[in-house]
């Protein structure tokens, strides 16, 4: 314990952070700040698309992790939990902002679909590939636009558990719903992503999608 | 509260699952990639193809771009202080709400009400600028609401065509201010075509002013004028007129014809010249890089993120507001070629 006790900050784990913020220590706050600051940061610039909301949304995050620290149970794990807040911020300013916004930003893949499920099989789906002679940049912006696309609970998942590796179960505790969803949601999320990368990416190369 | 699917920004997407093959091998990968251990480790025994499928796939998502350190929101203590302050305040407003009335005040609590004002009006600051930012958005959005509602004024007594003077196709279309007498009556400014409304006495200039240009002439332009003074001055981008055939307002009604000025063509050495270093998708500036007000040619106002809209024409496909379909570089003279369905809103 005394060896813990005369550990630098940045040493400690998340738990113990918390811990000493509680007891007053404020620099406890501003090394979880910056532990977090990146991985945070672009959860929420990808799950919002926005740099200013995704400022906002971060600040407002630990703004909150302040207010409730004391409810915060520390033989659990801080990140879930901090995701969370940030995850249901962006989602109220999701909602908020969907007032305001041109209603349909997104383009409409298959109009006739009907309302049962629909699949796709990336075996069979011949997704084009960017060739090398496609600028960065431009995947970087395609990438980017059928990302944005995506419905945003099926995007939330995708960002959860690919760039941040949260497992399932995890993300089910987060999100407060069943396993089988987040596997649904997931599964949702890749298909329509494939089949939005296939027809922009088309849209665009219709010589090089062909090769 | 569970997570509720929300549609907010992509409520017509058609959502594709994975065929039950696919999402037992994206469901390895992903376990794999969490503990960092070799997928093929996992993965059922005929998963191969797949599973490379799948991999090429979910790297795509690695192109996402990423904000380097540097760039990332600052941490600092001011936060702290913030919400140390903030509490600060509530508990001095607590304490002044208990004091009990018909007892005379002394000079403490004078000073501590005055700080607990002073406090107050320091944590004020910040709304009250978000509460005028939001007020001068909107006041600009009911601009563009008059706006459009001349422009439908204008295209019903001309033949359902948006305002534009004498135009050469393909010419020069960004010499905001210039003087067409010296082109023999042609103009080579786009903003001069908006002008055109206020010339016509069908809208006040300076409700073509957006409250956020610290750069308008507000009170400064009459109907004798042919356009704004200067590129600064100009709060809107208008769809480009510089096309073979006049563009019309009942041929599309989704198609942007107004909105916060373009970010991407910009004034450098008293020429104006496209800004090759920015995103095509970067906001306008004028409302702080936040997004911007879009009027369509069917008269609806919107606050969008992006500058992109859908365009039912094509498909569904997005239309970039700023930038004409495959035209990466500009010279000034570019225009679109289906006008009714490319939006290209230009100073």
């Amino acid at each position: 314990m005394d060896q813990e006790a005369n550990k630098p900050l940045s040493q400690l784990s998340d738990e113990m952070l918390v811990e000493r913020y509680r007891a007053g220590n404020e620099r406890a706050f501003e090394v979880l700040m910056r532990r977090y600051r990146q991985e945070l940061f672009h959860f929420l610039l990808r799950f919002v698309g926005n740099r200013a909301a995704a400022e906002d949304l971060f600040q407002e995050t630990f703004l909150q992790v302040h207010l409730s620290i004391d409810t915060f149970d520390p033989s659990r794990s801080l990140k879930p939990w901090l995701f969370t807040i940030a995850a249901n911020k962006a989602r109220d300013y999701l909602r908020r902002s969907s007032r305001q916004q041109a209603a349909p930003l997104s383009a409409l893949i298959d109009q006739a679909q009907p309302d049962g499920r629909s699949f796709i099989d990336l075996l069979e789906a011949d997704l084009p590939l960017p060739t090398e002679d496609l600028e960065k940049r431009e995947i970087q912006e395609l990438v980017q636009e059928v990302v944005s696309t995506l419905p945003d609970h099926l995007r939330e998942v995708l960002l959860l558990a690919y760039f941040n590796r949260f497992a399932y179960k995890e993300i089910a505790a987060m999100l407060n719903i069943p396993l089988g969803t987040v596997k649904s949601r997931l599964h949702a999320a890749v298909g329509t992503f494939a089949q939005l990368w296939k027809s922009r990416y088309e849209a665009r190369h219709p010589s090089k999608s062909k090769r | 509260m569970p997570s509720q699917p929300s549609h907010s920004s992509s409520q017509r997407v058609g959502v594709r699952y994975l065929c039950p093959a696919d999402g037992e091998v994206l469901d390895a990968l992903l376990e794999a990639r969490r503990r960092g251990e070799d997928a093929a480790v996992s993965l059922p025994p005929d998963a191969g193809p797949r599973a490379q499928r799948l991999t090429q796939l979910l790297n795509l998502l690695d192109a996402m771009p990423t904000v380097p350190e540097a760039d990332l929101p600052p941490v600092h203590s001011s936060l702290i202080a913030q919400i140390k302050h903030r509490q600060q305040f509530a508990a001095q407003v607590q304490m002044l709400s208990e004091t009990r009335p018909g007892i005379g005040l002394g000079w403490r609590q004078v000073a501590s009400a005055a700080a607990v004002f002073l406090i107050g009006l320091s944590l004020l600051f910040p709304f009250l600028e978000r509460n005028r930012a939001e007020a001068r958005r909107l006041a600009c959005a009911a601009n563009l609401g008059d706006a459009g509602v001349a422009l439908a004024q204008y295209a019903a007594d001309h033949q359902h065509v948006l305002p534009r003077g004498t135009v050469r196709p393909g010419a020069v279309w960004w010499n905001v201010g210039q003087d067409p007498a010296h082109e023999n009556g042609v103009v080579s400014s786009n903003s001069a075509h908006l002008y055109i409304l206020v010339r016509s006495g069908l809208i006040d200039a300076d409700r073509l002013a957006c409250p956020e240009n610290p750069h308008a002439p507000l009170g400064k332009m009459t109907r004798q004028h042919l356009d704004w003074p200067s590129p600064q001055a100009v709060s809107y981008s208008y769809q480009n007129q510089y096309t073979a055939e006049p563009v019309r307002i009942d041929r599309n009604p989704h198609l942007a014809v107004l909105a916060d000025k373009n970010p991407l063509f910009v004034v450098r050495v008293n020429r104006m010249t496209f800004d090759t270093s920015l995103p095509q998708t970067t906001p306008s500036k004028i409302h702080g890089n936040r997004g911007q007000n879009v009027l369509t040619a069917g008269g609806s106002v919107s606050w969008t993120i992006r500058p992109v809209l859908r365009s039912p024409g094509r498909g569904g496909d997005l239309d970039n507001i700023w930038l004409l379909r495959g035209v990466q570089r500009y010279s000034g003279t570019e225009h679109p070629q289906t006008p009714d369905e490319d939006s290209f809103l230009v100073p």
